[in-house]
């Protein structure tokens, strides 16, 4: 079930990033938009998930304000939200949360947060000679300093953790010692948004999933030995989430694992659509005509993309399924598996990483145990070549044909 | 064959797995001791930041385990998923 709800309070932003999904992968639907989402909008958004609770006996939402950059909107827009969202569902549990790029994040916004219990999560691009090359505003400067002085101020009220986008072009030393100095107790990496026909800028078109080309893999490596040797290690989630995926805990997201997506976007004009980070696609593709004005909530369960979305684990290529590190990585995040050939019938363009860094961390876990221990489970270690070796072979399940047409449904070919 | 991959599929292997990490003396083990138990540091569970999070009254407030599926924010890390 959708439960989570990311609300784009803001269609725009005081940075132009250059790797941005909402402005510069393709899609302009943002030009579309109003560029606030109105009370009204919320108003009537609540009064939608109040019937979409009763209706599936569910009482706990998470709330995302997202843009754009919702720092844009005064706080009153807040207050007013929190206490429609808290007046309209009395009985349900609400975890709010927003995300903003940190600029003119200053006491006032905390002290605001912390009375509405709102969490902050700020996203920051590592050390300033790379942050300020891609965060950037609209007149080219770049804001590190202005995200540095948001995130310590944040230590001091609450806010606890920092989102970056791995980069190849920063040493996972310098990463790390960036985050170190911030004295951030949590950071965690996502993966640069792409696809087989829009690659992230450092990955070489004929070499993807190629046998010796594994940057991401080689790179994370890399920060996940340093992580690991480092006594005062703050969280990162990403590792944390692999490593309980291999010990078969559970766990996941929807970049890896086999949960279902229980996240839906609510755009500023009140449309509801998938995690908009897929509309680096292609123009359009998340566009549908649900609208929490004219629809309800529970629409969004007949959307051919959103069935996608929501099983993206479940709906995966033939050789996803076949393969030894399936139930670890879920096929990853669907944006990754798109082509304009085959439209989501890929395993991503990060699959032989994921399979090289899966296998070093699920040996590391096993080096860890005891032999007796190890026997007694019938734990062997598994390397990278054996593992693109089975793949090679064409695996016993086949995927359902009815599967597969969804997949390539989106092919632009 | 397909290879094994998951190091646990059963309640009982898992027991066998933490009590095997909790146990270990040896000091590169201390990670995976944060993550299964048996270490009070290196990897903080924090509550989130800008604010705690209310409980239903009597309730669960998992908003992940509730619907059995994944959000756009861990409930304890405050990172963004979506």
């Amino acid at each position: 079930m959708v439960t989570s709800f990311v609300l784009k309070v803001a269609s725009r932003c005081n940075l132009n990033c250059s790797y941005c999904y909402m402005y510069n992968l393709g899609d302009k639907t943002y030009l579309k938009q109003p560029k606030f989402m109105s009370i009204s909008t919320i108003h009537t958004f609540a009064e939608k998930l109040a019937h979409y609770s009763k209706e599936n006996g569910l009482r706990s939402f998470q709330i995302v304000f997202h843009g754009g950059e919702p720092l844009l909107l005064p706080k009153e827009f807040y207050k007013e939200s929190v206490r429609i969202f808290t007046e309209t569902l009395s009985d349900a549990y609400f975890d709010f949360v927003i995300q903003t790029n940190g600029v003119g994040l200053d006491g006032d916004w905390y002290a605001l947060f912390n009375e509405l219990n709102i969490r902050v999560g700020i996203s920051m691009d590592g050390p300033k000679e790379y942050h300020d090359r891609y965060r950037v505003f609209h007149n080219g400067k770049g804001s590190y300093d202005e995200v540095r002085h948001a995130i310590q101020i944040g230590l001091e009220n609450g806010m606890h953790g920092v989102l970056s986008v791995a980069n190849l072009n920063i040493s996972p030393n310098v990463l790390y010692e960036e985050f170190k100095s911030l004295n951030v107790p949590s950071f965690n990496l996502l993966l640069p948004d792409g696809h087989f026909d829009k690659l992230p800028d450092d990955l070489i078109k004929d070499r993807v999933n190629t046998y010796d080309y594994t940057p991401y893999a080689d790179w994370l490596i890399e920060l996940f030995t340093i992580w690991k040797s480092d006594p005062d290690r703050p969280n990162m989630r990403f590792f944390k989430t692999l490593i309980q995926l291999i010990a078969g805990e559970d766990a996941g997201d929807q970049m890896v694992g086999l949960k279902k997506n229980g996240v839906a976007v609510v755009e500023t004009n009140g449309n509801l659509e998938v995690a908009d980070s897929i509309r680096a696609c292609y123009e359009g593709i998340t566009r549908n005509s649900i609208n929490i004005h004219t629809h309800e909530i529970s629409s969004i369960l007949e959307d051919p993309l959103f069935d996608i979305y929501i099983n993206s684990h479940q709906m995966v290529s033939e050789k996803c399924i076949n393969c030894p590190i399936y139930e670890i990585c879920g096929g990853g995040f669907l944006l990754n598996r798109y082509s304009n050939e085959n439209g989501f019938d890929n395993p991503t363009i990060y699959c032989h990483d994921m399979i090289k860094l899966v296998t070093y961390i699920q040996n590391d876990l096993i080096d860890s145990l005891p032999d007796e221990v190890c026997k007694e489970m019938e734990l062997n270690r598994v390397s990278y070549d054996e593992i693109l070796e089975e793949l090679e072979n064409k695996g016993p399940v086949s995927i359902q044909k009815n599967i597969k047409d969804k997949l390539v449904a989106y092919s632009l070919t | 064959m397909k290879k094994k991959f998951k190091i646990t599929s059963n309640l009982e292997q898992k027991e066998i797995l933490k009590k095997s990490i909790q146990n270990s003396e040896n000091q590169n083990v201390d990670l995976y001791k944060s993550i299964f138990g048996g270490l009070n540091s290196g990897i903080a569970p924090g509550n989130g930041g800008g604010g705690s999070i209310i409980l239903p009254p009597g309730g669960s407030c998992d908003v992940v385990a509730i619907s059995g599926a994944s959000a756009a924010y861990d409930r304890v890390d405050q990172f963004l998923r979506a």
